[in-house]
């Protein structure tokens, strides 16, 4: 049998993305969630006429494809997924590009990127630390720490309020907020904190 | 699309810390790292719209302003903190979804944005919409009512925000697309943020120009010192010879 003649394949755009969260999501969960978040925003036939097919998925990063002429379609699914098994969680389009490779090569394999994400280090910090926000302090726990973000978990019951009410399970903030400066010294020195 | 690349965009409706769980400058971080030109920092309560300045990240070409998000059920009550809070913060919201609070936002010159019109999936009419248009009031598209409302609700608001993106469309009002984010999992990328305009029924060109040059357009007249109010200005200062 002939192989399909270029001109009757579907043409195809690769999506590359990266995943924000505060902890590890498996493939078959983010697929899940993918197609999920596709049949009820678009339905099936708008599911259908998209394509998407998660290919690879590694270090939280990854590369959805989609069919070409339905790239902001596919931009708004991975947009409006807000949580992954109860884990709030972000995705965040790095880069549309034609090819797999290409894709890989401009967006997946930048230095920066690979650099944020190698350093990424879950400890389990009982040390406390204080933050002065708008003349509030919050006495927590380090929990995630990224570069300069900084997750904490506070220790007073009356911050979960305010958790509740965003729907996240940690304090976000950034290394400058916090009132211990040696955890400064340690911050990246890079442009901006970027 | 190199415009995209080269614009600025502006997110006008993000919530930090007092209010909600993320600090200003993680906002400020992750908004940058996303791409956005300047964030509107603005609260819920009046006695906090102020991050306090000397903690705020070393980070360049990146404009913050202050906001506050005005939430009442009363027109006495928001017209009296719209006097009073109008010299003090760069951008004044009005958290809608009532109808009579709709109505007197959109009728008070002082405000610059009505933000989240259709809460509970009830849209605007096309007198509002006009009033919008006289007085300058932005009308506010949400993201997150596409992204944290399900079924039954989030159909409605959807709805309503087409019909709202149609009268908007009609009397030129002015429409913008905000995040309202409560973490920073809720700040979405400027072209995500688009892609979710472009749902809600506006065109390519409204979904940009609703995160770039019509916010610009908010900051630039409030930020400006010799505007008074909508058709004074001061032009030019001449010293009366006595």
């Amino acid at each position: 049998m002939k192989i399909l003649p270029p001109t009757l394949r579907e043409s195809n755009r690769y999506i590359a993305f990266s995943i924000i969260s505060y902890d590890e999501i498996s493939r078959r969960d983010l697929i899940n969630e993918i197609f999920y978040s596709s049949r009820t925003l678009l339905g099936d036939v708008g599911s259908s006429e998209m394509g998407l097919r998660l290919f690879s998925f590694e270090d939280n990063k990854g590369i959805i494809r989609c069919a070409a002429a339905k790239t902001w379609e596919a931009r708004a699914v991975l947009a409006t997924i807000f949580s992954i098994k109860n884990i709030r969680t972000r995705i965040n389009v790095l880069g549309i590009s034609g090819t797999i490779q290409r894709a890989t090569e401009k967006y997946l394999l930048t230095k920066s990127i690979n650099k944020a994400e190698s350093e990424r280090k879950e400890t389990q910090e009982l040390t406390e630390y204080e933050i002065v926000i708008n003349k509030m302090t919050i006495v927590g726990s380090i929990i995630n720490k990224q570069n300069n973000e900084v997750d904490l978990l506070p220790k007073d019951y009356e911050y979960n309020e305010i958790l509740n009410r965003s729907n996240t399970k940690y304090i976000g903030m950034t290394v400058f907020d916090l009132n211990n400066k040696e955890i400064i010294n340690n911050a990246n020195d890079t442009s901006n904190g970027i | 699309m190199g415009t995209i690349k080269s614009s600025r965009f502006i997110d006008l409706n993000i919530h930090s810390l007092p209010d909600y769980s993320d600090s200003p400058n993680r906002m400020i971080l992750e908004a940058k790292r996303m791409g956005y030109a300047g964030i509107c920092l603005s609260s819920l309560n009046p006695a906090n719209t102020f991050h306090n300045p000397e903690n705020i990240y070393p980070i360049t070409d990146f404009g913050i302003y202050t906001g506050i998000e005005i939430q009442t059920d009363s027109i006495s009550d928001l017209n009296k903190q719209v006097n009073r809070l109008r010299e003090k913060v760069d951008i004044i919201l009005i958290g809608g979804g009532l109808e009579n609070i709709n109505r007197s936002a959109v009728e008070n010159q002082k405000v610059d944005i009505l933000a989240h019109p259709a809460l509970h999936g009830k849209p605007l009419n096309h007198i509002l919409t006009k009033a919008a248009a006289d007085n300058g009031v932005a009308i506010d598209f949400n993201i997150d009512a596409l992204i944290m409302q399900i079924k039954g609700l989030r159909v409605n608001v959807l709805s309503a925000l087409r019909l709202n993106v149609r009268l908007a469309r009609k009397y030129d009002a002015p429409m913008i697309l905000t995040s309202n984010a409560k973490s920073h999992y809720d700040l979405r990328g400027p072209r995500e943020m688009m892609s979710l305009g472009l749902l809600m029924g506006m065109t390519h060109e409204e979904a940009f120009h609703a995160l770039s040059s019509v916010p610009q357009m908010v900051i630039k007249r409030n930020l400006d010192k010799n505007r008074i109010m909508k058709g004074v200005e001061v032009i030019e200062n001449m010293e009366v010879a006595q």
